[in-house]
């Protein structure tokens, strides 16, 4: 008998009922160890990880990470095409340049919304413009626009524009043929100049350019703006004709014409406007 | 003071007329309009991880008008001259026409469609996003009108503007001259 066995039989393991020897399980105790191993080693794969994640999502590789969360994108085309070339013969003698608030300008501070609320539901499905007055109609179409195109006029948001309206006003001259020379008295050069009327020749409102507008942003589609424009075009129109920009656009072209044809020799220049009474400037 | 100043905020009440109201005189001939029809497409959008968090496209068509002149206050000499025939007649001479303006008329906008999808506020579109496109397509609409000689048609019909004017004052042989054109000077003093 071999000492190793003698010893066996002398010290027998339990569960090893013959005694017989066999080998011990050490696999369990060195996965446990190379675990803890791993688990001390932690911080070096969070280091590792967090560069990795650095160079993926914010190091520009070839132009641009290769991870983002956050993607943008804007897509702009138009297509321009000549439609029509007009020629024209105006002369654009004044111009009056206002400021216009949607919707602030158009509410008038004297009258209330409940009032006009009252009117309309007294006068269910009739015309308003036969039981509103012109500002009580000019408040209920702003408050319906401002409703229609979802723009926010109380709080919290303040939804409002400012816009530059234009407006030019001089004479159309398509039809100049109406000049005469007085007969009487050709020595002394007199001119007959028959003019046409004043009237307002266009009225045009700038686009807020966004390096230059001042005032916050407004969620508003071309179709709305339309409206909008339509509104303050109007607006300013109106505000134009009350503060004599045809009187104004009269005296300043007869001045110009004035002064053009005398310094051609004529004496005197007479301006006869085809509705209305004539004018003399010496 | 400052309470009723604090309260007045607090109404939240605003009565305003025009803020700016300036008038100018002016002396402009209007004599070339271009007109262009301008078709604009416009989308915008962003996503975070994959998840669309705005989707906002605009197809939309207008008009944009080039108008072109000459700008009588930038200068304008009239002299009686003799012509080559030793006829009496009058020479006006002009600033060289230019671009009075480029307008985008709001009156021929037309919205084909409009897709917005965004959280509240945030996938409509905005005007300032609408008037950036519209920047760019007038000055192209600008250089286009100027390539296509609106400023030489602007000049024409100011000739013909002034001189069917002085041709009925007794002067149907003015000459009407642009200055700064090399073949024809300025006239620096008026001739006997």
């Amino acid at each position: 008998m071999s000492p190793k066995s003698q010893d066996q039989d002398k010290n027998p393991r339990p569960g090893d009922p013959d005694g017989t020897s066999s080998p011990k399980p050490k696999t369990r105790k060195t996965s446990f160890r190379k675990m803890a191993l791993l688990i001390k080693l932690w911080p070096v794969y969070a280091i590792i990880l967090a560069v990795l994640l650095v160079c993926l999502l914010f190091l520009p590789i070839f132009g641009k990470p290769l991870i983002s969360f956050q993607r943008n994108w804007e897509i702009s085309s138009s297509d321009l095409s000549l439609e029509e070339i007009k020629d024209l013969y105006r002369i654009n003698s004044s111009e009056y340049i206002y400021k216009v608030i949607f919707p602030y300008d158009f509410f008038d501070p004297g009258i209330s919304e409940l009032g006009i609320l009252k009117k309309v539901q007294a006068n269910l499905g009739k015309d308003p413009k036969k039981f509103l007055s012109p500002e009580e109609q000019e408040y209920l179409q702003t408050w319906n626009l401002a409703k229609k195109y979802r723009l926010n006029i109380k709080a919290p948001d303040y939804h409002f524009l400012v816009a530059t309206v234009i407006i030019r006003a001089g004479f159309s001259f398509e039809d100049i043929n109406k000049i005469t020379l007085n007969p009487e008295n050709p020595e002394n050069k007199p001119l007959s100049l028959e003019i046409p009327p004043a009237k307002i020749l266009d009225i045009r409102v700038e686009d807020p350019i966004r390096n230059e507008y001042p005032f916050p942003d407004v969620p508003l589609s071309p179709e709305g703006w339309k409206e909008i424009a339509a509104l303050m075009k109007a607006r300013a129109q109106r505000l134009s004709l009350q503060d004599g920009i045809l009187e104004e656009a009269e005296e300043n072209a007869r001045d110009f014409l004035s002064s053009l044809l005398k310094s051609s020799g004529f004496s005197s220049v007479e301006f006869k406007n085809i509705a209305s009474e004539d004018f003399t400037q010496k | 003071m400052l309470a009723s100043l604090f309260f007045s905020c607090s109404d939240s009440k605003i009565d305003l007329t025009s803020l700016h109201n300036k008038i100018e005189n002016i002396l402009q001939l209007e004599t070339a309009e271009y007109v262009y029809r301008d078709l604009m497409y416009k989308e915008l959008g962003s996503s975070f991880i994959g998840i669309t968090t705005r989707d906002t496209r605009l197809l939309a068509e207008l008009k944009i008008r080039v108008v072109a002149g000459v700008d009588a206050k930038e200068g304008i000499q009239l002299s009686r001259i003799k012509n080559e025939q030793n006829e009496e007649t009058v020479r006006v001479s002009l600033a060289p026409a230019k671009i009075l303006f480029v307008d985008a008329d709001e009156d021929s906008i037309h919205q084909f469609m409009l897709k917005e999808y965004g959280f509240a506020d945030q996938g409509r579109i905005s005007l300032l996003e609408f008037t950036d496109q519209l920047k760019e397509n007038k000055e192209a609409a600008q250089k286009d009108a100027v390539n296509r000689g609106i400023l030489q048609k602007a000049e024409n019909n100011a000739k013909i503007l002034l001189k069917n004017l002085l041709s009925a004052a007794g002067y149907p042989k003015a000459e009407i001259v642009f200055k700064t054109h090399p073949e024809q000077p300025e006239i620096l003093a008026n001739e006997p």
